[in-house]
């Protein structure tokens, strides 16, 4: 049996205007794969990833790679989980893309040639050289999520943790995305509500809503439970729809 | 869009100042404000030295005058309210009144320019590296850079607000209608930048941050440094003590 990277036991989480944000969460993420965490509008999936790298402490158990989170391992566990958020601005406050992508590696304290060897290899990769100099601000928010991405990549993590990753994406610059992610061989957790990725990158689906897991299991299973997600305001993805369609002709 | 006194492009030119150890501009202008706020308000000489020491330096570190003179005219708003205050509410003989006023003039055009130069001739993240490496408590170095990257934010909220609002106005509003907007609007922006500032700090805890910004450069003290020292301290030292 594959080893659990993350294991959530009875999560429950409020937010401080009592919003109940999470009850009683569980489920585990093993090595290597690829899980997707689905779910409407305020489901809590966000709120539940920002709990794997302890930026949100809720009430039970958060374990990644057999250790429980606590103040005390934070830095060690950020390392070892990196995550993208929704929004790019969100991630980018530095005044230059090579200040960005080298606040991760600054933080750890690595020598200064290992820093710039990183950040110039990973911009590279993802088909960001020559802009180091650039400004965050001024670049497409394609760029800016590539970006992102390299800050946390980066940080070399052995899990990475993707919130919404294609949202807002046109369709050619979701596919290169597609790809980039298809490419990435770690453990990955993905929070989305485009269906579409979800049954091209994941083999895991967990349904969540009103913060609880409505159902888990493979996605092929998942996804073509029509009335499970309708009734969870979601849809069959188009490709599988169509893909059904063709069948019935 | 960029707050508006700091430009992160002023910081490109590769002047002489820009070159120098931040440790050593903070400290030397740091002095130079002690020595003109003690001046005594009599010692017009004084004020022209320190004016045209300013300029030299602004001259030498390639700062065009108009961006220094767009800084400066953003202190005005406040002598003149702290002027009209001393006006109405001080019951002073109008000669001592009038001395006051200058004090108050000269001594902040001259205390604003000294900072607009050190700004202006420091990256941002270099002047708080400066300030930890000279022993600034921590929480007030976290502060000024939270309160840097945040102004950037502000600004952008703000432009977004602007622009939805804009888009909804037709024109042809009474001033009052404008004013009793933009007081709906204000507790808005500083709501949406608290709740994006928030995001902010979670990707940065995220990423490893503790409390403390780090950047790649290191600061070494070398002979031009040492020699700027001297040279700026012997000058204002006869400045303040010979003049």
């Amino acid at each position: 049996m594959n080893e659990r990277v993350i294991e959530v036991e009875n999560l429950n989480f409020s937010y401080p205007d009592k919003t109940i944000a999470l009850r009683n969460m569980n489920f585990s993420v093993s090595r290597g794969e690829s899980l997707a965490i689905i779910g409407p509008n305020g489901a809590g999936k966000s709120t539940l990833l920002l709990h794997l790298n302890g930026v949100l402490r809720g009430e039970g158990t958060v374990r990644v790679l057999g250790e429980k989170i606590s103040k005390e391992n934070l830095k060690r566990i950020r390392e070892k989980v990196g995550m993208v958020f929704q929004d790019p601005n969100d991630q980018l406050f530095m005044p230059t893309v090579f200040d960005d992508v080298a606040f991760g590696p600054l933080n750890l304290y690595l020598e200064r040639e290992e820093i710039e060897k990183r950040v110039d290899s990973i911009l590279k990769e993802l088909g960001l050289e020559g802009y180091g100099k650039k400004s965050p601000s001024h670049l497409s928010l394609g760029e800016k999520k590539k970006v992102s991405l390299a800050t946390v990549l980066v940080l070399e993590p052995e899990i990475l943790v993707l919130d919404e990753p294609t949202i807002s994406l046109d369709p050619g610059t979701k596919r290169i995305f597609i790809d980039i992610y298809k490419d990435i061989k770690k453990t990955k957790l993905i929070a989305t509500h485009d269906l579409d990725l979800v049954s091209q990158l994941c083999s895991i689906v967990v349904l969540m809503d009103k913060g609880t897991v409505i159902a888990e299991g493979a996605c092929r299973d998942i996804l073509r439970n029509k009335k499970l997600l309708e009734d969870h305001s979601l849809e069959v993805p188009a490709s599988l729809a169509l893909n059904r369609l063709k069948r019935q002709e | 869009m960029t707050p508006f006194f700091f430009s992160e492009e002023d910081n490109s030119r590769a002047s002489f100042l820009h070159r120098f150890d931040p440790r050593v501009k903070i400290i030397s202008f740091f002095f130079l404000i002690a020595a003109i706020v003690f001046t005594s308000s009599h010692d017009h000489y004084k004020f022209l030295v320190y004016f045209f020491m300013l300029v030299f330096m602004t001259v030498l570190s390639r700062i065009p005058f108009k961006d220094l003179a767009r800084r400066l005219v953003l202190i005005f708003p406040l002598l003149i309210f702290l002027a009209a205050s001393l006006i109405f509410f001080e019951r002073n003989p109008f000669s001592e009144n009038l001395d006051i006023l200058w004090n108050l003039f000269v001594k902040s055009i001259l205390c604003f320019l000294c900072l607009a130069v050190l700004i202006l001739t420091t990256e941002f993240y270099h002047l708080v590296q400066g300030l930890e490496h000279l022993k600034v408590p921590r929480i007030i170095t976290s502060l000024l850079s939270f309160a840097y990257r945040y102004s950037f934010l502000f600004a952008q909220e703000a432009e977004r607000l602007r622009r939805a609002k804009e888009s909804r106005s037709f024109g042809n509003r009474k001033k009052l209608e404008e004013v009793s907007t933009v007081t709906h609007i204000v507790p808005h922006l500083f709501f949406k930048t608290f709740e994006r500032s928030e995001r902010i700090y979670a990707s940065m805890l995220s990423r490893g941050y503790e409390g403390k910004i780090q950047t790649l450069s290191f600061f070494r003290l070398g002979k031009r440094d040492f020699f700027f020292i001297f040279l700026f301290h012997i000058f204002l030292a006869f400045v303040v003590i010979v003049l």
